[in-house]
This record gives C-alpha cells, sequence and structure tokens, in this order.
C-alpha cells in the first residue's frame, strides 16, 4: 500500500517546512521508504541530517504534465515506496492531479494547504480560484506567522471549505500528525470508516424496512402516517417555488452586484439603513421562505446584519401578495392590513435595534460563507464559460446550491411541523382563557408551529377569529412569518445557533408584549 | 474510480434532476392538486423548468473530481422524495384538520359568538364575491331546483355553492337540497347533528378546512367520522349560538361515494 500526502500552497507557505517538521518525528520511523516529489524549487532546502527516517528519495518535477498515471505507475513499479509525499506547485491546479486514476494500492490519502497569513488575502483574490480550489479540496490547513485574524482567517477557510481541520500554530498540529502518520492509527481509523459505513447502511436498511412493514400495516397508524406525509409534501411542495425565487435572487445579487454597492447603500447615512430596509422589503415580493436566502446573503455581502435582519422581518410584512391576501381575508375591513403592515414594520424595527445595541458583529455570528459558500467554491463548481454565459452558468449553479443547502432546513421544518400537527390535540388551542396572555400566547406558538406561508396566513388567521380575541389573531398574522420553525431552521444554515436563538427569543418577547400592550389598550373594543 | 467525480455536486444534480421530474410528472398527472392550491401550479411549472436547468449546468461540475466531497449532506432530501414515491396521496385526518382549524368550522356553521361584532369576518369568504369565484376549472354554475323541487349540489359546485347560501342564506330558505360532504363532528354538537363537509384548501394541505351547513337528523347516527354521505334535506334559517345561519333539517341521507377531487378550492 502505498500512501500519497500531498501539500499544496503557494510559493513560501511553509510547505517545505512542514515536511521537514513531519519527516523529524519518531512515527516516521516506522516506513521503509519514502519518496519526496518536489514539485518546485522552495526557499528552504530539506535537512537529510535531521530526518529520522534513513530511506527517503528526493525527487524533482519541473513541469505539471509530467502529472499523470505513468509516473505512479513507474514510482509504484521501480520503488514501491509505502509513503510519497507530494510537495504540490502552487500555480498547478489541483485538479490535475486529482483526476488521475491512481495504480492498484496506491491512493492519495490526505490533502494539506499550507498558508502564510501575512499573505493569505492578497493570494486568495488575485489567484483566479487556484488557490481557492487547492483550498476547498483540502482536509488540514496551516497557517504560518499568525498575528492576529484567525477568526477572518478561519471564516474564508469555511466558506470554501466546511470539513477542514485548521491550524495556526505546531503544536495542535502535531498530535493531528502523529494519528495520521501513524501506521497503526491509520490502519485503525480506516477500519472504523469502514465500520461507520456499515452501521449507516444498515440501520438505513433498517428504517425502510421498519417503514415498509412494521408501521405500513396497522391501518390506524398507516392512516396517521399518511396524515402526516400529506401535509409535509403539501408545505414543501408550495415552499419549493418560492425558495427557488428567493435562492435565484440571492444568486443574481451574488452574482451581479458588487459588495461595496450594498454596502455604500446602507451605510450611507446611519439613520437612512432601518427605513431602506424596510422598503426594500417592498419589492421582493416572495414569500417569508423565499426572503431567509437573500436576507443572508445580505448579510453575507457586508449590509449590517441589523438591517438585513430589518430588511428579513418586514418583507413579510410590506410585500404587496401579503398585503393583498390580507385584503382578500378580511373584506371589508383595511385596519387588519393596515395594523399587519404596522405593527410588522414597528416589531421588525425594534428587533433590529436591539440587534444594533448589543452590537451583534456578521462576521461572528455568520458560518464562514453561508451553508452554499459563495460563488460555489465549496462545491467546487467553477463556470466553465466567461462573460455573460458564465455569469449566467453561475446564477444557476448558486441558486442550484442554495436552495438545496437551504431546503434540508425546511425539510427538517415541515417534517417537525406536520408531526406537530398531527400530534398535538386540537383542545390545546380552541381552551382559549379569560386571561389576556393565554390566547396570545397561544397564537403565537400556533403561528410558530404551523409555518404556514407568510401569503396565505391571513385565510387561516380569519378562522380562529371565533375562538381567540382579534388581537390574538392579529399576532399569529404579523408575528407568523417571522417567527416560525421552519424558517428558524433555514436561518440556522447561514447563521449560528445561538444567533438564531437570541434573535427568536427577542422576537417572541417583543410580539408578546407588543400585543398585550394591545390588548389592554384595546380591551372591550373591536380591532 | 474513486475520486474521479465530485460525489457531493454529482448528488445535487441528480437531486435537482429527480425533483423537476417528480414536478412535472405530478403536474402533467394532476397530482399537485392533492397537495396545494392549483394556484400554485404555476410556481411549481417554473420550479420544475428551473431546477431541470440547474441540473444541467451542475453537471460538467460533477465530473470533476473533488478531493474531500461530503455527499452526506444531501441524504436528508431522499426523505421527502421516498415519501412521496412510497405513500399515496391520502385523506389527511380530521384530528390534524382540527389543530388548527375546528374552528374554522364556524367561519360558517357555527359560531361561539365571541366576535360576533366582526359579521365581515364570519363569512368571509362570501363577502367580496367579485373576487371570489369557485375554482374555475369546469366554470360550475350554482346548482338549480329540478322537476321535484330538489336542488341538487354536484361536486364541483359546492364551493360555488357554498360561497353562495353563506352570502345570500335566506334565497334557500324553505328549498330541499341535496348535497354531497364528509361526516364532521365536533364536541359542542348534540348527537343528532353533524356538518357534511368539503375540506377547502386555502394554499396547502397543511391548511385544510372543513365547509358545510349543519345538518339534524336523527338518521346521523350510524355515520362515522369522515364518512362520504348524501344529505337531502330542508333549509330553515336559525339563531345558533348567537348567529344566523341555515340549518339543514334531513329527510333522508345515505352513504355516498368519494368525490373525484379530494378537496375543493377556493379562488381569490
Amino acid at each position: 500500500m502505498t500512501r500519497i500526502e500531498v501539500f499544496c500552497g503557494f510559493l513560501e507557505s511553509g510547505k517545505t517546512t512542514l515536511i521537514q517538521h513531519i519527516l523529524e518525528q519518531e512515527y516516521i520511523e516506522n516506513y521503509k521508504k519514502i519518496l519526496i516529489l518536489q514539485c518546485e524549487d522552495g526557499e528552504v532546502e530539506f535537512r537529510a541530517p535531521a530526518i529520522r527516517n534513513k530511506n527517503v528519495l528526493l525527487d524533482q518535477i519541473d513541469r505539471k504534465e509530467k502529472i499523470c498515471y505513468e509516473l505512479f505507475y513507474k514510482i509504484k513499479l521501480e520503488l514501491n515506496p509505502d509513503l510519497v509525499l507530494i510537495e504540490y506547485n502552487g500555480t498547478w491546479p489541483i485538479e490535475t492531479l486529482l483526476a488521475i486514476s491512481m495504480p492498484k494500492n496506491c491512493k492519495i490519502d490526505r490533502i494539506f494547504f499550507c498558508a502564510d497569513a501575512s499573505t493569505f488575502d492578497f493570494y486568495m483574490k488575485n489567484t483566479g480560484g487556484l488557490m481557492a480550489n487547492q483550498l476547498a479540496n483540502a482536509d488540514a490547513v496551516f497557517f504560518n506567522r499568525v498575528s492576529e485574524g484567525k477568526g477572518t482567517l478561519r471564516n474564508t477557510v469555511r466558506s470554501l471549505n466546511r470539513s477542514a481541520s485548521i491550524f495556526f500554530s505546531v503544536e495542535p498540529a502535531d498530535s493531528f500528525f502523529k494519528k495520521l502518520f501513524d501506521p497503526e492509527t491509520f490502519r485503525e481509523d480506516r477500519l472504523h470508516h469502514r465500520i461507520f459505513l456499515l452501521i449507516a447502511s444498515a440501520s438505513l436498511v433498517c428504517m425502510f424496512l421498519l417503514l415498509t412493514t412494521v408501521i405500513f400495516n396497522p391501518a390506524q397508524l398507516y392512516a396517521s402516517v399518511q396524515s402526516v406525509n400529506m401535509v409535509f409534501i403539501g408545505i414543501l411542495m408550495q415552499a419549493v417555488p418560492f425558495l427557488l425565487i428567493g435562492a435565484f435572487v440571492s444568486a443574481l445579487l451574488q452574482v451581479f452586484i458588487p459588495d461595496e454597492t450594498l454596502v455604500r447603500l446602507f451605510a450611507a447615512h446611519k439613520w437612512l439603513g432601518f427605513p431602506l430596509a424596510v422598503i426594500l422589503g417592498f419589492f421582493f415580493p416572495v414569500c417569508d421562505c423565499g426572503i431567509v436566502p437573500i436576507a443572508s446573503r445580505l448579510a453575507q455581502k457586508g449590509v449590517p446584519l441589523p438591517e438585513a435582519m430589518v430588511f428579513m422581518l418586514a418583507a413579510p410584512a410590506v410585500n404587496p401578495v401579503t398585503i393583498l391576501s390580507t385584503l382578500y381575508a378580511f373584506p371589508g375591513q383595511p385596519q387588519y392590513v393596515l395594523c399587519r403592515i404596522g405593527f410588522g414594520i414597528l416589531i421588525s424595527l425594534i428587533a433590529g435595534s436591539i440587534l444594533g445595541l448589543t452590537h451583534q458583529k456578521a462576521s461572528l455570528v455568520l458560518f464562514g460563507g453561508s451553508a452554499v459558500a459563495c460563488s460555489c467554491g465549496s462545491g467546487g463548481c467553477v463556470p466553465r464559460h466567461s462573460g455573460k454565459a458564465g455569469k449566467l452558468e453561475a446564477v444557476f449553479m448558486t441558486a442550484g446550491q442554495e436552495f438545496l443547502g437551504m431546503g434540508r432546513y425546511i425539510i427538517i421544518g415541515s417534517l417537525l411541523c406536520a408531526t406537530l400537527q398531527q400530534a398535538l390535540p386540537a383542545s390545546l388551542f380552541q381552551s382559549a382563557g379569560g386571561v389576556m396572555i393565554v390566547p396570545i400566547f397561544l397564537m403565537l406558538l400556533a403561528a410558530f408551529f404551523m409555518s404556514v406561508c407568510s401569503t396565505s396566513n391571513a385565510f387561516i388567521g380569519r378562522s380562529f377569529l371565533n375562538v381567540f380575541p382579534p388581537v390574538a389573531v392579529l399576532a399569529f398574522i404579523v408575528m407568523g412569518p417571522m417567527l416560525d420553525l421552519s424558517n428558524l431552521f433555514m436561518l440556522s444554515a447561514s447563521f449560528k445557533k445561538k444567533f438564531v436563538s437570541r434573535l427568536a427569543g427577542t422576537l417572541f418577547v417583543t410580539g408578546l408584549l407588543i400585543f398585550l400592550l394591545l390588548s389592554l389598550l384595546q380591551k372591550g373594543r373591536a380591532l | 474510480m474513486k475520486h474521479k467525480i465530485n460525489s457531493e455536486v454529482l448528488l445535487e444534480t441528480i437531486l435537482c434532476f429527480l425533483l423537476s421530474i417528480l414536478f412535472f410528472y405530478a403536474l402533467i398527472s394532476g397530482r399537485t392538486t392533492d397537495y396545494v392550491h392549483p394556484r400554485i401550479n404555476g410556481y411549481l411549472w417554473f420550479a420544475a423548468i428551473a431546477l431541470l436547468i440547474i441540473s444541467i449546468m451542475l453537471l460538467p461540475s460533477a465530473l470533476t473530481p473533488k478531493h474531500n466531497p461530503e455527499p452526506g449532506r444531501y441524504l436528508l432530501f431522499f426523505i421527502p422524495i421516498l415519501f412521496a414515491l412510497l405513500i399515496p396521496a391520502g385523506a389527511v385526518q380530521s384530528s390534524a384538520i382540527s389543530f388548527g382549524n375546528a374552528p374554522a368550522a364556524g367561519t360558517a356553521t357555527i359560531s361561539t359568538g365571541t366576535s360576533s361584532q366582526d359579521k365581515g369576518t364570519i363569512i368571509a369568504d362570501s363577502a367580496s364575491s367579485d373576487d371570489i369565484g369557485a375554482e374555475a376549472s369546469s366554470a360550475p354554475s350554482l346548482p338549480k331546483e329540478d322537476g321535484s323541487g330538489v336542488i341538487t349540489v354536484q361536486d364541483e359546485q359546492f364551493a360555488r355553492w357554498y360561497q353562495d347560501i353563506n352570502q345570500d342564506m335566506d334565497k334557500y330558505n324553505g328549498k330541499t337540497l341535496k348535497f354531497k360532504g364528509q361526516v364532521f363532528r365536533m364536541k359542542e354538537f348534540a348527537k343528532n347533528e353533524i356538518v357534511p363537509v368539503r375540506y377547502a384548501m386555502v394554499c396547502c394541505t397543511a391548511d385544510l378546512q372543513p365547509c358545510g351547513i349543519l345538518c339534524r337528523g336523527d338518521g346521523v347516527l350510524k355515520y362515522k367520522e369522515n364518512e362520504w354521505v348524501w344529505v337531502t334535506g330542508k333549509i330553515k334559517i336559525e339563531n345558533y349560538m348567537n348567529q344566523r345561519m341555515p340549518v339543514c333539517y334531513i329527510t333522508k341521507i345515505e352513504k355516498a361515494e368519494k368525490a373525484q377531487k379530494a378537496y375543493i378550492y377556493f379562488t381569490y
């Protein structure tokens, strides 16, 4: 078995030093023959005396055309080393290496990416995806000469690569390498991996069998499963097109609008940001599940977090489709529409101000890029065309990945809410107490769990009018699109859980307080 | 060969393609209406086409090798796809419906009277009949009286008729009506009371609302919840729980065939 370890990164990123460091470790004595393939002339030379293995060969490769099947075939046949360390050229696309079908018993094991923290940003911006691709394929990333800004570095890496381990100094890396290069642990790892795969597939099969035989047979259970399924698929079916629209808008923003334009727009005046965010909502007539990807994109592009959140929260309230459907649902009662718009804006502004006051930094609550990183890097897909065709291609790719990334969360959300609808007894929501807080609380809860679309929830709300006072129904209509289960799940695709739960808490308390106050003011009067 | 493809993007491609095909199939076979309101169909066509294009666009990237793909993160998508394929469309149980919407029966039939001042909201479907037309697939007309003086409401006429009777209930006072629905009961009902309802879809299966008028008659006892029945009876306008509403006194009740379309749709 020949293990191939690849070290990539730009010139002077510390590749040679890292390899030298590894070769000086104790575990390296376990290998019979080690081959080092150097694809560029490093500034640093290997220091042979310090290497703990006497059987180390060094070879130079000067052209990328030499990276081919024959090379590895020859290596395997003539040298048969058990460890190959490739110091890969930073200006060669990593795909060249990855595309080679390796000879038998020869396998690329890990890819390491080295970077000089001080020049990292510069290279990232100016190498046209070359470095981004190397980074995206890496299993571990090593930064040298890190002085500050670890968070930013980490975020940049994460935006391109979700899984890589990131190291800023040598000590933690040492134990990482020890685990990796020790042949004993290596073999164990492989075994664990196989066992894990086996267990995973076995449990999948079991679940499937369980579904088809055990659950499906008893008629009653089947009926409720079917019922949950109907609701589940129903919610998904109506959400998917809107989510796609949202993903497309977000992709268009990403591809066509430079970051600076949006930031300048929002940061132009301290007091203009919020009103602008509210007004912007009017021009995005998508339902609340479509607005989440757009708002996440805005935050990623550098729009201040409070403004982005105000946009997200206010958009469902001021969106023309929602206004229209509310008018239809409460015919002859424009006060519902006005209240919906008014309170929608009010609550989103309050939530935005609270976020602004607590100084939430976007870089700290956002996952690197988003679940689906910027310009498609994470999926490893780069548009093949350039110019207009390339941009169009990029829009579709980004939209697709954004859709799939968010889709996972909406699946969880709607499955949960379909199950809850089936499981919770209706009586829970019919026993409206005399206390003011109970109906409002119940309606907020209902809005949260039902996760109805903002464009249709006015109709649902109307049907509650016979059981609950108008204020509670208004709370349902206004808060529904802001604070619902599937939206929160989708938000957590791009934002950290802590932030999402804080936002939900803020909204819940604000909403509850405002509508309590309103019901006190309105006591005894019709809305 | 390992590593020769990007399994993560390949899975993305496959998923988009599968979803697109599913949507096309559901749209062409007309099954979308089992799950969502027909007005969503246009959006679904868009989604199906967009997903198809996306999957085509992603394909080249899927064939570019990647070292550390994570296809596992998309496995979740197979849950809805498998669910949709394996579990045939069926009825949504009334326990699910009553979760949010049992009081919705009150929109036309029973009102607890807490908000009787909101006259317009109680029967909202009817208040703006200009905007509200029943599902226009076959342009259903209002049911007409036949020779024997019975007004029979056909399946496709139900939505239109339901709006009409709520809007102008006096028109039906004293008339004999025949209509079909599923047996629906609420806690507050007397033993001989049921509402034969059709479930109206506002947006999707998550928001089904029962629609129908209250019926009285001893014949109802033997019919179980959700059973399909033909009900014939005379309409009387009554005050029920502080609200004026049509009540049907049953002269004949019999088992019925399931309606062709599971739900009724109001358009607005």
